[in-house]
This record gives structure tokens, sequence and C-alpha cells, in this order.
């Protein structure tokens, strides 16, 4: 899969000492990492403490990665096992177990609410992000329908371009275009926000 | 897919938009695109992320993970951080170069003591498999056979299980005097029930253990 290749061209360049390439794939994978700890511990703290290990020892065992597996197949095996030693260590018990844990696949359902991932910042901060979030609520709900449901099936149905395109009925360049434009438009409205240009 | 160049910049932005999705077409190639325009991967990773948070119904969270990642990446000690010996053809051929002897030496001592044990239980008159089978009584033969009393030994008794009970130090010394002859299965003839174990490590044994570490042995393997 092409989508695997370019992962494993950044992790080459990483084990040759590229912190920009494993940077790149902290960034693609961090949030996919944090909503597979949150089905294992509550406390959004030690979710997101639980990633930032994850990635840890993901970059010190990234010299033995010998691409066999994906990326993203290794680096939730290692998060889950991070979790699982975490709960096993904590002996008060405070964090909430799933029952359904022992999957790896984060398509499975969250047994724990999204709220894990709550914002834990400063009260500006929070301002400004709840501000951020409403622009853009307003700008997804501002866009053309094609492009509203071009990302939407993308965004919360996980669904591949090759399958919205089956669904939208159109080429699958069509929805590549529709998926860029909406978030070009989505970035656009909430430019003034950014104190950007 | 059409044709991108990663240097137009709105095309940079298409590239990470199919990164994100894992949509990417092609080799890893793009992943030099990818990191040429690093700071805009970024900034549009950032977006992107907080858009799907959004579109989910999600709280996007506000931590930087990647900062604090960084941060405690610095800290690493040198040899934490990632070798490339697994792309490396020359460690890969080093390593190879290091086992092949080991798994040779392996495999001859592994070897050695399967026909030595074969010897030992599968012939018990001796009749072939010569080569393996002492013509003289070693002096660990001659030990083993002071301390079991060759000769108040049956036959068909079990060399270890009849004879170490009685061993004493009056026995060790007697092996030391050579006043006694190698026992029938020590030779060869080995009982049908013999301790093919025992027997096997008295003849395989060198002989620079001398006379006393034989008995320490035959009462270490001796039957309940």
């Amino acid at each position: 899969m092409s989508a695997e290749e370019t992962d494993k061209a950044l992790v080459a360049r990483a084990q040759k000492g590229d912190r920009r390439a494993f940077d790149l794939l902290v960034l693609k994978y961090q949030h996919r990492v944090q909503r597979l700890i949150a089905r294992y511990v509550r406390d959004p703290e030690q979710v997101f403490d639980l990633a930032q290990e994850t990635f840890i020892k993901a970059y010190r065992a990234l010299g033995r990665f010998r691409g066999d597996s994906a990326f993203y197949t290794w680096i939730y095996r290692i998060a889950v096992n991070t979790a699982k030693n975490q709960l096993a260590s904590d002996a008060r018990g405070g964090y909430t177990v799933s029952l359904n844990s022992g999957g790896s696949d984060e398509s499975d359902e969250p047994m724990i609410e999204p709220e894990a991932l709550r914002d834990t910042g400063s009260p500006d901060a929070l301002a400004a992000t709840e501000e951020l979030k409403s622009a853009i609520d307003r700008a997804i709900a501002d866009l053309p329908e094609d492009l509203r449901t071009a990302l939407t099936l993308r965004e919360m149905e996980g669904l591949s371009y090759d399958e919205i395109a089956a669904v939208m009925d159109c080429p699958i360049g069509t929805v590549r275009s529709r998926i860029f434009r909406a978030r070009e438009a989505i970035e656009q409205s909430i430019q003034p926000l950014k104190g950007g240009d | 897919m059409k044709q991108r160049q990663a240097s137009d910049s709105a095309t940079v932005d298409e590239v990470v938009s199919d990164w994100w999705d894992d949509e990417l077409s092609g080799d890893g190639r793009w992943a030099d695109a990818l990191l040429e325009h690093d700071d805009t991967v970024r900034e549009k990773a950032r977006l992107y992320e907080l858009i799907g948070s959004r579109v989910r119904g999600e709280a996007a969270p506000s931590r930087d993970l990647l900062a604090g990642i960084d941060a405690r990446l610095e800290g690493l000690p040198d040899e934490e951080t990632p070798k490339a010996e697994v792309i490396s053809l020359d460690a890969a051929r080093e390593r190879r170069r290091r086992l092949i002897p080991a798994a040779v030496a392996a495999s001859l001592v592994a070897g050695l003591v399967a026909v030595g044990l074969g010897l030992s239980v599968n012939d018990p008159t001796g009749s072939d498999g010569g080569s393996m089978q002492a013509t003289a009584p070693t002096a660990n033969d001659r030990a083993l056979m002071a301390t079991l009393g060759d000769a108040d030994l049956p036959e068909s008794a079990s060399p270890v299980g009849a004879g170490v009970p009685e061993a004493t130090v009056a026995q060790v010394e007697r092996a030391s005097t050579g006043e006694s002859r190698l026992p029938a299965w020590a030779s060869g003839s080995v009982a049908p029930d013999s301790d093919p174990y025992v027997i096997t490590h008295y003849r395989a044994a060198p002989s620079e253990f001398g006379s006393a570490v034989p008995e320490v042995r035959a009462a270490a393997f001796e039957r309940q």
C-alpha cells in the first residue's frame, strides 16, 4: 500500500537519524494513538503521558523496526502494551479498564468517551481554543454539500477515497479534490483567528 | 493520480492532504517532498487534526504532544537514539559471520552427544559403531569400576543403582591402586537396563577430572 510506503520511507530516514522524519510520523499518528490509549485509561493527563511514552519507546526501538509490518501496526502495538503495562502497575486501580480492551485495532468502538481527551490548558488558551472550534464548526456547516459530504465520510466514517467515490458516485480524483478543497475552505475561514495574513 | 511537483506550494498542500488520509499514491518518494516542506506539513497536520476532531465531535487536545516528545528525545543518551543497523547490509553480514561458527560448534556438540547416546543404548554388544567405544579403560573407567565394586555386581544389574549405595572412600582408594578390572558394561557390553546417561558421561568425560569426580557424579545420578 502506498501510504505504508511513505511511512516506511520516513521510518528509514528516522533510522538514519533524521528527527524531522520521526516528527512527521508523530504528527500523523499522535491523535490516533491517544484515541487508542483512551480506551484503556480515562485520565486525560495519563492518556497524554502514555502517548508520549509510546512514541519515546518507538523512537528508541526504531533501529529494530524491520518494516515487516506497517508502521501504524507497530506503533499501535506499542501503545496497547504501554497502556496495559500502566494498568497492571497501577495498584490503586484508579483508571477505567475497557471490557473490550484486548483489541489493538483502532476501528473498535471506544469504551471510554472521547472526553478523556478533554483540553487541559489555561483558561485563555481554552477560550481561544473554544473560539477556534466554533469557527471550524461554522466553516464545516457552511461548506457546499458535496465538499462537506466527502469530508464527513472521510473523517467521521473513516472511508477510503475509493469507498467515498463509490458512495458519491464520482471519480476518485473528484473525491481527492473535494476533501482538499473542504480543508482549504475551512482554513481560509479561520485565518483571522489564527492571526494570519 | 496526476503527477505533482513538490516545489509547487499549492500541490504540496494537496500532497499533505493525501498523506494525512493515507491516500498518497506512488512509492516512498513523497517522503522527500514532505520533509522538504517540513514547516508546511506540520502546520497543515495540526489543522487537519483539529478539523477531524470537530467533524467527529471530539475535543482536540490543546497540549502539544510533539513538543513534549522532542524535549524528552533531546535528553536521550546517544546509545538510545535509533541506529540504522537493520538496513545496513554490512552489519547483517557481520552478524551472520559471527553466528555461523557458533552454530556449527553447537551442532557438532549436539551430534556427538546424540551419537554417544545411541551407541550406549542401541548397541549392547558393541558390534558396530566401534569407533566410539573404548578399547582400554580410561581413568574414569577405572574409577567407576572401583566405585561400583564390579566384582559384586550381577551381570544384569544397573551399575549405578546397585553399586553406589556401597560406594565408600575405601573403594576410591582401591581404584587408585589399580587392582580392579573394567566392568563388562563399561567396555561395551551394556546391560539392557543400564542407565545410558551415566554410561555416556563416564565414557565421554575427559580423564583430567581424575578419580574423585566420578564418585561425586555417580552419587548425583543415583536412582532412588
